[in-house]
């Protein structure tokens, strides 16, 4: 494995809201403007980053017994870290965000990576893996965003663009509020899934490809 | 991860007991660096809040809890109304917000100063448009729904009940404590 077939894995092939089904929880309650998208997309990468970093340092220092707890530990150290310090300088983001900041301490694909990847590979790859998955999270939660916007509210880049209220694409009468509620993070989520699992599966028609999902776990 | 097992119970415990002592050290030294900032925010965000319901030059705290007496430095009498803090429950928690309310019983303005609520729904109860529809009642606030003026949010009836209750709650302060002083403004 190499740094640059690892980083590009959590883009696409192993996405991990997409392909790992990982963090779905905070991907539909947070994707509703592209501000909000965005804004938890990063802090999940460096939260991500960092404590891949840590864990892969300590791996060998680390008795399985107490590995869990000691992850967890260490990812949560980062979550209150990444929220003091959104607290003190860019209290848009937090005070937008709200819960969803701390609550990222239980946010699976962060665990997952500890797991599945930070305890067993080098510093430099777990780095790798750390950005890479992070920015596959935030991708798909920018994606969902707009979607859901635009479709749900009628606007884009609402809490950021033109003084927070979002460039209106569609007059305020038509959206469908149904897109913005739980049901149409549901829906929206669905959809991208099945759009890159079918594009995934026609490029390649060979009896492997259907356990896309299972490569994951297999890691 | 198979490791010798003669660690025992010992190295686990150490282990464990050293990253946990070493993070709280890292977050000690991060909540130092930003505690001030993190004070300065929420005092500056309350500052503009107060200002945004009720226009004054200076605020006064009173004896009751979470009541502002606002005073203006050119006119005389100098009391202009009341500022009034309340945390009505929402949909996600508590909402903490300061209602404006003029010496003779006006609602002059609401502002929210923090709240957990639904993003995208009840969040858009800060918008400037919804908030001015409580600006010039008196008495008691209520939903169009429940038969008074204010227009709920699509989506977040709850979230706009929370905010009417708040400022109900403020305007009943104001009414309990006798704040009420007639022809001053």
């Amino acid at each position: 494995m190499n740094v640059s077939k690892v980083f590009r894995q959590g883009l696409l092939s192993n996405n991990p809201v997409l392909v790992q089904l990982l963090g779905m929880c905070s991907t539909m309650a947070i994707s509703t403007t592209l501000f909000n998208g965005v804004g938890m997309g990063v802090s999940v990468l460096i939260i991500l980053t960092c404590s891949n970093i840590v864990i892969a340092l300590l791996r060998k220092l680390i008795p399985s017994k107490v590995r869990i707890a000691c992850f967890i530990v260490v990812i949560t150290a980062f979550v209150t870290i990444v929220d003091l310090i959104l607290r003190a300088f860019v209290p848009a983001l937090s005070s937008s965000l709200g819960v969803f900041i701390p609550l990222i301490a239980v946010n699976c694909i962060i665990l997952g990576r500890a797991e599945a990847f930070a305890a067993k590979n080098s510093v430099l790859l777990s780095a790798a893996d750390g950005i890479g998955q992070g920015l596959g999270y935030t991708l798909v939660l920018t994606l969902i965003s707009i979607v859901r916007e635009f479709l749900g509210s009628g606007t884009f880049g609402g809490g950021l663009l033109n003084g927070g209220e979002g460039i209106r694409l569609i007059p305020a009468q038509f959206p469908a509020l149904l897109v913005v509620l739980p049901f149409g993070g549901f829906l929206a989520l669905g959809s991208l899934i099945a759009l890159v699992q079918y594009s995934q599966n026609r490029k390649k028609p060979s009896p492997a490809v259907t356990s896309g999902g299972k490569e994951a776990i297999a890691e | 991860m198979e490791k010798k097992k003669k660690s025992g119970l010992f190295t686990p415990v150490i282990v464990l007991g050293l990253i946990a002592l070493i993070s709280a050290g890292a977050l000690g030294a991060v909540n130092l660096l930003t505690e001030e900032p993190i004070a300065e925010r929420q005092a500056v965000s309350r500052a503009d809040a107060m200002r945004e319901v009720l226009a004054a030059d200076r605020y006064e705290a009173t004896a009751i809890a979470g009541v502002f007496e606002a005073h203006s430095d050119s006119v005389i009498p100098s009391l202009l109304g009341y500022v009034i803090e309340t945390e009505p429950s929402g949909f996600g928690g508590a909402i903490n917000l300061v209602t404006g309310v003029s010496a003779n019983g006006e609602v002059t303005g609401i502002a929210i100063i923090s709240m957990t609520e639904t993003s995208g729904l009840g969040t858009n109860a800060d918008k400037p448009d919804w908030r001015a529809q409580f600006a010039g009642i008196s008495g008691k606030a209520a939903l169009s729904k429940d038969g008074g003026t204010i227009d709920a949010l699509t989506g977040a009836t709850i979230t706009s009940r929370a905010i009417v209750d708040g400022v109900n709650k403020a305007l009943a302060v104001f009414e309990e404590n006798n704040l009420k002083r007639e022809g001053l403004v």
